[in-house]
């Protein structure tokens, strides 16, 4: 990184920035695929009719699950 | 110096190793979560070995650091974000999107050592190796041609063929320019032969993706994966960073490996992928074969009494079951199945979606224990024992006519659905798959279709089973 002038500076920014997408996108997306093939509790009793996601959630995994839930959905 | 440098390779191999234990714990379900780890604690260490490397040699500028550490961790952010985000549905144009900012770094490495040295004037001829002009080239090619991918997933770009009269006139003479320029960079130091290699190379990538249609797609983002591995490796060779290296070779093998395996999965070599120009019109043979046949339509209510005294049923998804977001409503009619008994299973083709594994991941997203999904090969064998076949949003890869020879999937690998005693097809309507063709099932005298979005035809199946067994 010894550019002298504004072009090299541009190329260089370009790539960190890709470079940072790549790696730290690529990583995140694969760990959170990688968690939806996580062995899942038996399904529980009594499930929340119409919305499997809270009736899976209510099996055992409780807060925890939730939160991770909502953070993985960003909703 | 040299002495320091070597302890950096040496980190640099412990990486590499790393890199190869993430991978091979990839191999399982059960061990997958803790290879990614493996391989992003190897990464973590690459970076921060690099940053000691840099700061020892002292060659970086003030300016340069800024510029270094403000774009990484933007681009840090920017993929985080988007990683965290995206629809579960959305996840092929984003892995796409990925791959075309990995090409795209990896050729800016090359261009910018390329430059870097003609701007000091010496010894500019001597980073002239095969390395650079590869990874420029490689590089180039996987940025555009990601980028045309993911925008034909995101219905940016139409998903067909585009195809055009001399487009394979075009590509021979942007591949002969393209190589013609690298050739001249090796006798000439020439920055505008640097960027006709850059600019041949984009529309090389441009031109390889348009031609090819959505249902290709697996196959293609694999490929344009094993690009960027390779790109990646080639930038390794140039700036001589070992980790970078081998996790390009790493990519670019196993990318190489799962795109031969897609291609075998649909009886075409990737050169008939790439050239594109599949079930384009010239297919009229296929299409006029079920003219006077009947088909059967269906609805909930009666779809529902088949599957609720079913003792066997096999789902079989496909793209429309993405494109819908149809996975909870599966998940939920097939629990419900289950819960009466019901043995359930989900037959997985090794094509279908839009992405290597595209289903497995929709389905898992949405609970559906593993061990419920069977390839193809495991699979086929049982649709003779299921009462019900449920088809959503699948088509190509259920068409009994591949078994034929003298049509566009002659030779294909298919779900054997026809086999099963009776098959529901959900579908939107009667329109043909990405061949273009008429799938026989559909004319099969076992076979209803029930023409609803996949969705609604879900809940409204999960409904009309409550009712009828409630």
């Amino acid at each position: 990184m010894t550019a002298h002038n504004a072009v090299g500076y541009v190329i260089a920014f370009i790539a960190a920035f890709f470079a940072g997408a790549n790696v730290v996108g690529g990583s995140v997306v694969t760990g959170r695929m990688l968690k939806m093939f996580r062995r899942k509790p038996p399904p529980a009793q009594g499930q929340v009719e119409g919305q499997p996601e809270l009736a899976a959630v209510n099996g055992h995994k409780g807060l925890k699950g939730l939160v991770s839930r909502m953070n993985r959905t960003g909703s | 110096m040299s002495g320091f440098n070597g302890y950096i390779q040496l980190v640099y191999v412990l990486v590499a190793a790393m890199f190869v234990v993430g991978l091979h714990l990839m191999n399982s379900p059960a061990t997958a979560r803790r290879g990614n780890q493996v391989a992003q604690a190897g990464m973590v260490i690459a970076v921060v070995a690099t940053l000691i490397l840099l700061i020892h040699a002292g060659t970086v500028t003030a300016t340069g650091w800024v510029v270094l550490i403000v774009g990484s961790l933007l681009g840090s952010a920017v993929g985080l974000w988007a990683a965290r985000t995206v629809q579960m549905t959305a996840m092929p144009q984003l892995v796409s999107a990925f791959n075309a900012v990995g090409g795209g770094a990896a050729a800016l490495v090359a261009v910018y050592g390329y430059y870097d040295a003609e701007s000091r004037v010496t010894g500019v001829l001597g980073t002239t190796s095969v390395f650079t002009v590869l990874d420029v080239l490689i590089g180039s090619v996987t940025f555009s041609g990601s980028v045309i991918a993911a925008g034909k997933l995101q219905g940016l770009i139409p998903g067909r063929p585009i195809i055009f009269k001399g487009a394979r006139l075009v590509n021979l003479g942007l591949a002969v320019v393209a190589v013609g320029a690298a050739a001249f960079m090796f006798s000439t130091a020439s920055l505008p032969a640097l960027l006709i290699v850059v600019l041949a190379s984009l529309a090389l990538g441009v031109m390889m993706v348009l031609p090819i249609g959505g249902a290709d797609m697996p196959v293609v983002i694999s490929l344009l994966n094993a690009f960027t591995g390779t790109a990646v490796a080639m930038a390794g060779f140039v700036i001589g960073n070992w980790a970078l290296i081998v996790a390009g070779a790493l990519v670019g093998a196993s990318g190489s490996i799962l795109t031969k395996l897609m291609a075998d999965a649909m009886n075409r070599s990737l050169a008939n992928i790439i050239l594109g120009g599949f079930g384009t019109g010239d297919s009229a043979v296929a299409v006029e074969a079920a003219a006077d046949a009947q088909v059967r339509s269906i609805a909930a209510d009666d779809a529902a009494i088949q599957l609720a005294y079913a003792s066997k049923v096999i789902i079989v998804p496909g793209y429309g079951l993405a494109a819908a977001q149809a996975q909870h409503g599966v998940a939920e009619l097939a629990k419900m199945l289950e819960e009466r008994g019901i043995e359930v299973s989900y037959a997985i083709h090794p094509v279908a979606g839009r992405m290597p594994g595209h289903m497995n991941v929709l389905l898992a997203e949405a609970n559906v224990p593993y061990p419920q999904l069977k390839e193809m090969d495991e699979i086929n064998p049982e649709f003779a024992r299921a009462d019900v076949a449920l088809v959503i949003g699948a088509n190509d890869v259920t068409n009994p006519a591949a078994r034929r020879p003298g049509n566009d999937i002659s030779g294909m690998p298919i779900l054997d659905v026809d086999q099963a005693k009776a098959i529901i097809v959900v579908k939107r309507s009667m329109g043909t798959g990405y061949a273009g063709m008429e799938n026989e099932l559909y004319y099969d005298p076992k076979t209803s279709m029930y023409f609803a979005d996949a969705k609604k035809a879900m809940a409204d199946l999960t409904a009309a089973v409550k009712t009828l067994v409630g």
